[in-house]
C-alpha cells in the first residue's frame, strides 16, 4: 500500500510544482501550527485521564 | 438512488484505473488521485496527510486535489459501510450500490443520493451502526445536549490511522525547531481518551476543581528546561467554558495571560459568543482558534481569521439542506449534515448525519470548503408558518451572542464549586427564554431574560437592556422577524425577569 501511495504522492507533488510542494517551508509550518492548536482541541491525551485521576486522589 | 450502479456516468470513457498510464498532464492529477486512491487496498496516514497538505495550497489545482479526495474517501466510505455495518448494508439505497467500475464522480454526485441519517435512528439502534470488521479500542459518548446521550465506538484501527496521520500532518513544525509545549484542558466526560499526537509535548489538566486549577496555573506559567523543547507553554486549549474560568482565574489572580507569551488558544465544545472570543483574543494576546466539532465524527470546522466563517476540516465532509427536505441549501440557514470519511472513522461510520445543527451558510466563504455560521440547535430555533411558508423569527446563537454582550443578565454558574475563582459566570449561558405564542393576535414571540437585579429596581436599565436585545433579534441576518412584524404577522416582545425567574439553561445552545 506504501508504494501505490508513495507513487500517488509523487503524482501530486509533481502536478502542483516543486516549490509548492516543499512543505517544509515556513508556510507548511504555519499550516502545521495552525492545525496543531485546532486539533489538540480535540485532544484527550492518554496522560489526561492520569492527571485527573491524580487529582482527584489528591484532594 | 434510482439506478442500480450510481456515479459511473463516465465510465466508458477511460480505462480502468489501475491501467491508467502515468499522468504528464498536471491537470489530469486530480482525477488520477480521485480513482486511484478510492480503490487502493488500504490507505498509508503519511501518504493520505501529505496529499491534505498539498490541498490546502493555494491554487485552483490544489483545490481540485480536494475535491478529489473527498470524492475517493467517500466512495471508500460508502463501499466499506455498506460492505461491514448492519444498517447501511440492509438499507434499500445502500443495497443497490456499487463501487464504479470507471471514473468516479464527485463526492457531492454519491451523497446527494443517499439517504440523511438522523441522530435519533442511531440512538434508536446504535448496534446496527457498528461495523463488523474492526476491534472496539474506545468508546466515547455526547454530553447529551441534543437530546439524548449517544455512544461512540472507536476502533483500535482507526486510533492508529488517525494518530499517525496528524503525526504526520504536524511532523514539519518540529523540523530543525524546538518542538512547543501545548496544554490541553481535555473534556473529561468523553469517555475513553483519544489518542491523538501532539507535535511536541502535550500536557493535561482541568479547571473544574481548586486542585486542578492551581496546577493549570502553576503549569502555564513555569518555566521548562527539556532539550528540544520550547521553554515555555505555547499552546493552550479545551473547552471554552473551561478556558474562559481558566482566564478570568489568571486575571483576578493579577497575572496579565498575555504575558505568558502563548502563540494559540483554542476553543471548542459550545458556542463561543463573539463578546467572548474577543475577551479572550485581547486578554491572550494571539490567534483565538474557535473550533465547531462533535463527538460522532473525528473533526469539525475552525473558524476561519480571514472571513469570521467556520471552515470544515478538509477530511469531513458537509452539506447544508433545508430543513424539512433534502433540497440543498447554498445560502442561509439550512441543518448541517456531516460525513465522516473512512478510515478516520471506522467502527461507527457516519454517512450523511444529521445532528441537528442549525447553520447559516455563507457564499463567502474564502476557503474551498463550505463556509457557515453556527446558529444553534435546529430545535431550539423559533419559527413561524406564514402563507404556508416557514419563516425564521429567532436563532439560539444570536440570543445568546447579544445576551453575552450584556453584563445585567445572569448567567450560570457552571463552576459554583471552584472557590478560588471570584467570578465563576464566565462561558455560562445567560439565563433566557424564547417561545412563540401563537394564541396571541398577532402571534406573539415573547423573550425572557433573567437579570442579575429586580429590573423594577433599575427600570431605565432594564428596558435599555430589553431594547438593545430587541434591536438585534430584529436585524438578525437569516430571520424575518423584522419583516413579519412590519406587515403585523408577528408581535416580538422582550421582557426582563428577576433572578430565580427561569430554569437553568440547557448545556449547550
Amino acid at each position: 500500500m506504501l508504494h501505490e501511495m508513495n507513487d500517488l504522492v509523487t503524482v501530486a507533488e509533481r502536478a502542483i510544482g516543486e516549490s509548492k510542494a516543499q512543505l517544509d517551508s515556513e508556510q507548511s509550518r504555519a499550516l502545521a501550527a495552525q492545525v496543531t492548536a485546532e486539533i489538540v482541541a480535540e485532544v484527550s491525551a492518554e496522560q489526561s485521564a492520569k492527571a485527573i485521576e491524580q487529582g482527584l486522589l489528591r484532594r | 438512488m434510482s439506478t442500480p450502479q450510481r456515479g459511473g456516468g463516465r465510465s466508458g470513457l477511460r480505462p480502468p484505473p489501475h491501467l491508467a498510464p502515468p499522468v504528464d498532464d498536471p491537470a489530469l492529477m486530480p482525477l488520477q488521485v480521485r480513482d486511484r486512491l478510492a480503490r487502493m487496498g488500504r490507505v498509508d496516514p503519511g501518504g493520505l496527510a501529505r496529499l491534505f497538505s498539498l490541498s490546502s495550497l493555494e491554487g485552483e489545482l490544489p483545490a481540485r486535489l480536494l475535491d478529489a479526495l473527498q470524492a475517493a474517501l467517500a466512495h471508500r466510505t460508502v463501499a466499506h459501510a455498506r460492505a461491514n455495518v448492519p444498517w447501511y448494508r440492509d438499507h434499500p439505497e445502500y443495497a443497490r450500490w456499487a463501487l464504479p467500475e470507471g471514473a468516479l464522480g464527485p463526492a457531492i454526485e454519491l451523497m446527494s443520493g443517499l439517504p440523511v441519517l438522523d441522530r435519533a435512528v442511531v440512538a434508536a439502534t446504535p448496534a446496527r451502526f457498528v461495523a463488523e470488521d474492526v476491534t472496539l479500542g474506545a468508546l466515547g459518548h455526547t454530553s447529551g445536549s441534543t437530546g439524548t446521550p449517544l455512544q461512540v465506538r472507536r476502533s483500535v484501527e482507526e486510533a492508529e490511522f488517525t494518530s499517525a496521520y496528524f503525526a504526520s500532518l504536524s511532523e514539519p513544525l518540529a523540523r530543525g525547531h524546538r518542538r512547543p509545549i501545548s496544554l490541553n484542558l481535555p473534556n473529561a466526560y468523553h469517555g475513553t481518551p483519544l489518542r491523538l499526537p501532539a507535535p511536541g509535548l502535550s500536557l493535561s489538566s482541568g479547571v473544574t476543581d481548586d486542585l486542578l486549577l492551581a496546577e493549570t496555573a502553576r503549569a502555564l506559567t513555569a518555566r521548562y528546561d527539556l532539550p528540544g523543547y520550547g521553554t515555555h507553554v505555547e499552546y493552550l486549549s479545551g473547552l471554552v467554558n473551561h478556558v474562559l474560568l481558566l482566564t478570568g482565574h489568571l486575571m483576578e489572580q493579577g497575572t496579565d495571560p498575555r504575558s505568558l507569551g502563548l502563540r494559540g488558544v483554542s476553543v471548542a465544545g459550545g458556542a463561543a459568543a463573539p463578546h467572548w472570543r474577543h475577551f479572550l483574543h485581547r486578554a491572550w494576546g494571539c490567534r483565538v482558534t474557535d473550533r465547531f466539532s462533535l463527538t460522532e465524527v473525528l473533526g469539525g470546522a475552525s473558524r476561519c481569521p480571514g472571513c469570521d466563517l467556520f471552515h470544515l476540516d478538509p477530511h469531513v465532509y458537509g452539506e447544508v439542506l433545508e430543513p424539512g427536505s433534502d433540497a440543498p441549501v447554498t445560502e442561509g440557514p439550512g441543518r448541517l449534515v456531516l460525513t465522516a470519511f473512512h478510515p478516520f472513522v471506522q467502527m461507527q461510520p457516519m454517512i450523511r448525519y444529521d445532528a441537528g445543527d442549525l447553520v447559516m451558510r455563507s457564499k463567502n466563504g474564502c476557503g474551498p470548503t463550505p463556509a457557515f455560521e453556527f446558529l444553534g440547535k435546529h430545535g431550539r430555533a423559533v419559527t413561524l408558518e406564514h402563507q404556508g411558508r416557514r419563516r425564521w423569527l429567532l436563532f439560539p446563537a444570536e440570543l445568546n451572542a447579544v445576551l453575552a454582550e450584556l453584563p445585567d443578565v445572569r448567567a450560570v454558574e457552571w463552576a459554583s464549586h471552584v472557590r478560588s475563582v471570584r467570578d465563576r459566570t464566565l462561558g455560562g449561558l445567560p439565563y433566557a427564554r424564547a417561545r412563540l405564542d401563537a394564541s396571541c393576535r398577532p402571534p406573539e414571540l415573547r423573550v425572557e431574560v433573567e437579570l442579575r437585579y429586580g429590573p423594577h429596581f433599575h427600570p431605565e436599565r432594564a428596558e435599555e437592556v430589553g431594547s438593545r436585545v430587541a434591536a438585534r433579534l430584529r436585524g438578525s441576518a437569516g430571520t424575518a422577524l423584522a419583516e413579519l412584524e412590519a406587515e403585523g404577522a408577528v408581535r416580538l416582545r422582550v421582557v426582563c425577569v428577576p433572578p430565580g425567574s427561569l430554569p437553568e439553561p440547557a448545556l449547550k445552545l
